[in-house]
């Protein structure tokens, strides 16, 4: 069966993961996504990680993660040939997505009011970290000042300790996901209606509407929320195991630790939270587990109905039984980097099966494409690279 | 005028909680037509189980439709309630699946097929219908039965052993990040199956992880280990490249400030800041490696410094300098912020039964059709009788007599366990 973005051509720009992550998904649900990259090649490709350590632009962990099934190609957006030729080939393309600073392109004629001029249709994405306006626009910005400032991190850790992001760079990638659904949204209607638009996407605001009930609280009776205490999960041979159980699976819980004789109790959430807090059979959920391994405790909780975790790690995550069932990680070979594994997509399509290609080498692409989307011969296409501006 | 984005898109929204919810609330801000179908029996757990989030604590007398958290989170949509494991009721809800584009769902694995309403079921009524169901594990694998929360998920996916404090290995933080994204995934997926659609004519059954999720937003961290063969470290507020980068206090009770300094230029500027010039070239500070080597007295310096200062203004200043800084915000002060009140971020509507209140907007704006609040989230099957009328041509009588004998209604029915579902949320 076809993939769901097949026929779909994408130029992506920029210096992050933001748009990079969002094309990525594109290019896995069949998109043609063309990657602009400056001469001396993207900026995550100097970010690693590295195998020992050691700098290379091919085998930087967060490029290769970011950008296979994608093609390469080479374009210094600073000079008004590498403009040139950025504008043929947006014409020959519906989408851009792109996350420089917000005012970037338009400094280099490439804004949205610019390429839209001969191309009504045209969907421009813009992910920035606060948007294309507001007093925030030009602050500079990453994933731990925004998990600050979009109200997450004063929910993330201890009361008597500092304020936590979370590990990676979870916002910057979710962004992504948002920009991927608003430039589909967008080119719907350029499908539909042959109506093109900018899409402003910010960071900040992804974070600010993720909150569970702290927001609600506030507006509903004033509580200003803030971080607990720590929690210690449950110690096991070789980890940690956690339990997450709501009022209805309270008797499965105690069931679990007690064994069958515990004695049925009617019990309202309040009462059993506050038992929670005071440590109710902290000592108990000890010995049922000191003997277990953590993924031992896990399925015995979850078999039980008693809604639990282990604690994984990365070798925890790539073993899991159910992600390999489900058959998650892929592996793609690539030329300098060798033979990895990457996450695959967090769904299953009916009779959609997906292809995996390796990330492209800097420029790999790029006479390739300019032949594509550009009417240059192959003596011009040498006279511009003499000039360094591919 | 150009219509909305998602204009004559129809979706049978099943979801509960709050990932399945937030999708729905991404494709109905956009434009679609989204019924949220609920059942007198079994309600949106978030509308019995609302926390005490009331307007100033005030239950009211259909504190169902009182909820904040259901409130902030399905706004513009139609609200039908239904019981589908009543025959009426499930001919009618294949009714509404044979003149819609989608149906969402997270009830656990296995729920729907049980009442008989799987993706062959609606299917067979509609062969363009999209089945996009939101599992907190997946449909298929030996732990896709299993009920697992957000935090569950965020231990299972890898999150939790990545954050935290690197100090302190033996603590865990959690928030429910797989919810939120689970979410987004789940608005992604549901635009790439209409495209899918649009070009081959056919509906198809969408299995999305939230766990799966939770690990490919930490994709980079996969690649890693399997690039260096080593685990990722937990490396609380730092971040890669970058030094110093931690909350450091400000004046006041649990007041902090970010700062990430990512060059030895940007760390000049925040001495500057600090009116401390002479640290910009101490050799123990001068450069990224040298910091790396007395991150401890880095911390004392800008800590002792920030201390003495409010946060907002820090930021303020530290951004004219060029230095990457951000205020932790807390709930009030996210409704108050400039930048957020300058967007337009916050949207104000009027509850039906909740009165005047204003909910977060969306991450994203659209230049030629700009969109927000169009209509309050629905009371428990407020537009039943509207829906079964005008989309599956239900008389006056027959819905009279089926409110009669409950199958549909306004006010829920619930059960001794009290009406809440067992499932991912």
């Amino acid at each position: 069966m076809t993939r769901p973005l097949d026929g779909v051509v994408v130029v992506e720009a920029g210096e992050g993961i933001t748009a990079a992550y969002c094309t990525q998904i594109m290019a896995v649900l069949g998109a043609e996504v063309v990657k602009v990259e400056p001469p001396g090649g993207d900026h995550t490709r100097r970010l690693g990680p590295f195998p020992n350590d050691l700098p290379d632009p091919e085998r930087s962990g967060l490029f290769l993660h970011l950008n296979h099934n994608k093609r390469s190609i080479t374009l210094d957006l600073d000079t008004a040939t590498g403009q040139d030729l950025f504008r043929s080939i947006v014409r020959g393309v519906g989408i851009v997505v792109e996350d420089f600073a917000p005012g970037h392109l338009d400094e280099r004629g490439l804004g949205y009011e610019a390429l839209s001029q001969d191309h009504e249709s045209l969907v421009m994405t813009s992910v920035t970290p606060f948007g294309q306006s507001g007093p925030y626009r030009d602050y500079r910005a990453t994933e731990l000042t925004l998990f600050a400032l979009g109200g997450l991190a004063n929910l993330v850790g201890s009361i008597s300790r500092e304020p936590l992001k979370f590990g990676g760079s979870p916002a910057l990638h979710a962004a992504g996901v948002s920009a991927f659904s608003a430039t589909l949204m967008a080119l719907y209607l350029a499908e539909e209606a042959g109506v093109g638009q900018h899409v402003d996407v910010s960071v900040m605001e992804g974070l600010a509407a993720s909150h569970f009930q702290d927001l609600a609280e506030y507006d509903y009776h004033g509580l200003v929320r803030r971080r607990g205490e720590l929690r210690t999960p449950i110690p096991c041979q070789d980890g940690f195991v956690s339990f997450a159980y709501q009022a209805q699976q309270y008797a499965d819980f105690r069931r679990l630790i007690l064994g069958d004789g515990a004695p049925e109790e009617d019990i309202d959430a309040a009462t059993i939270e506050q038992r929670r807090r005071e440590g109710e059979l902290d000592t108990e959920i000890l010995v049922w587990s000191y003997d277990k391994t953590k993924e031992q405790a896990y399925r015995l909780a979850q078999e039980a109905h008693v809604p639990a975790a282990y604690l994984a790690d990365m070798s925890d995550v790539v073993a899991s039984p159910q992600y390999a069932a489900r058959e998650y990680f892929v592996e793609i070979d690539h030329p300098k980097a060798g033979a990895l594994r990457y996450p695959g997509l967090p769904a299953k399509l009916t009779d959609v099966d997906w292809e995996y290609a390796s990330a492209p080498l800097l420029g790999q692409h790029t006479n390739e494409i300019l032949k594509q989307f550009t009417d240059l011969t192959d003596d011009e296409i040498a006279e511009v690279t003499a000039a360094g501006v591919l | 005028m150009t219509s909305l984005p998602l204009a004559g898109v129809r979706v049978l929204d099943m979801g509960q909680f709050w990932a399945a919810p937030n999708a729905g609330r991404a494709w109905a801000d956009a434009g679609a037509e989204v019924i949220k179908v609920e059942s007198l029996h079994r309600p949106d757990p978030l509308r019995i189980q609302a926390r005490g989030i009331y307007p100033d604590h005030d239950a009211g007398n259909d504190h169902w439709n009182r909820s904040g958290m259901v409130n902030e989170r399905n706004r513009n949509k139609l609200g039908i309630a239904i019981d589908l494991q009543h025959e009426r009721g499930k001919e009618l809800f294949l009714e509404l699946v044979k003149v819609s584009d989608a149906v969402s769902q997270n009830y656990s694995a296995g729920v729907l097929p049980r009442l008989g309403l799987g993706y062959d079921a609606l299917s067979a009524v509609n062969p363009r219908v999209i089945l996009l169901s939101i599992m907190s594990q997946g449909l298929t694998g030996p732990e896709s039965a299993y009920v697992s929360y957000g935090p569950n998920l965020e231990q299972l996916g890898g999150i939790s052993h990545l954050s935290g404090y690197p100090d302190d290995p033996d603590s865990s933080v959690g928030f429910a990040l797989p919810d939120p994204l689970g979410g987004a995934v789940a608005a992604l997926a549901l635009m790439a199956a209409l495209r899918h659609r649009e070009e081959s004519g056919a509906g198809m059954h969408i299995d999305l992880s939230q766990r799966e999720a939770a690990t490919l937003v930490i994709g980079d961290a996969v690649v890693e280990q399997s690039l260096t063969d080593e685990e990722p470290p937990r490396l609380g507020n730092h971040e890669r490249g970058r030094l110093p980068s931690q909350c450091y206090p400000c004046a006041g009770d649990d007041q902090w400030v970010a700062i990430s300094i990512g060059s030895d230029h940007e760390w000049a500027a925040l001495c500057a800041a600090m009116d401390r010039p002479e640290a910009a070239n101490d050799e123990r500070f001068a450069t990224i490696v040298a910091r790396s080597r007395h991150r401890d007295e880095v911390d004392r310096l800008v800590g002792g410094w920030t201390a003495k200062h409010d946060k907002q203004e820090l930021m303020a200043d530290l951004q004219s300098r060029g230095v990457t800084a951000g205020a932790v915000l807390n709930p009030r002060e996210l409704f108050r912020d400039a930048h957020l009140r300058e967007r337009g971020f916050w949207e104000p509507v009027t509850d039906y039964s909740a009165g005047p209140q204003e909910y977060y907007g969306r991450p994203m704006r659209f230049s030629a059709t700009p969109y927000g609040t169009r209509t309050p989230t629905p009371q428990l099957g407020q537009h039943t009788r509207q829906v079964l009328h005008d989309l599956a041509d239900v008389s006056e009588a027959e819905l009279d007599a089926l409110e009669a004998e409950g199958v549909i209604g306004t006010e829920p029915m619930l059960s001794a366990e009290g009406g809440i579902a067992r499932g991912g949320r």
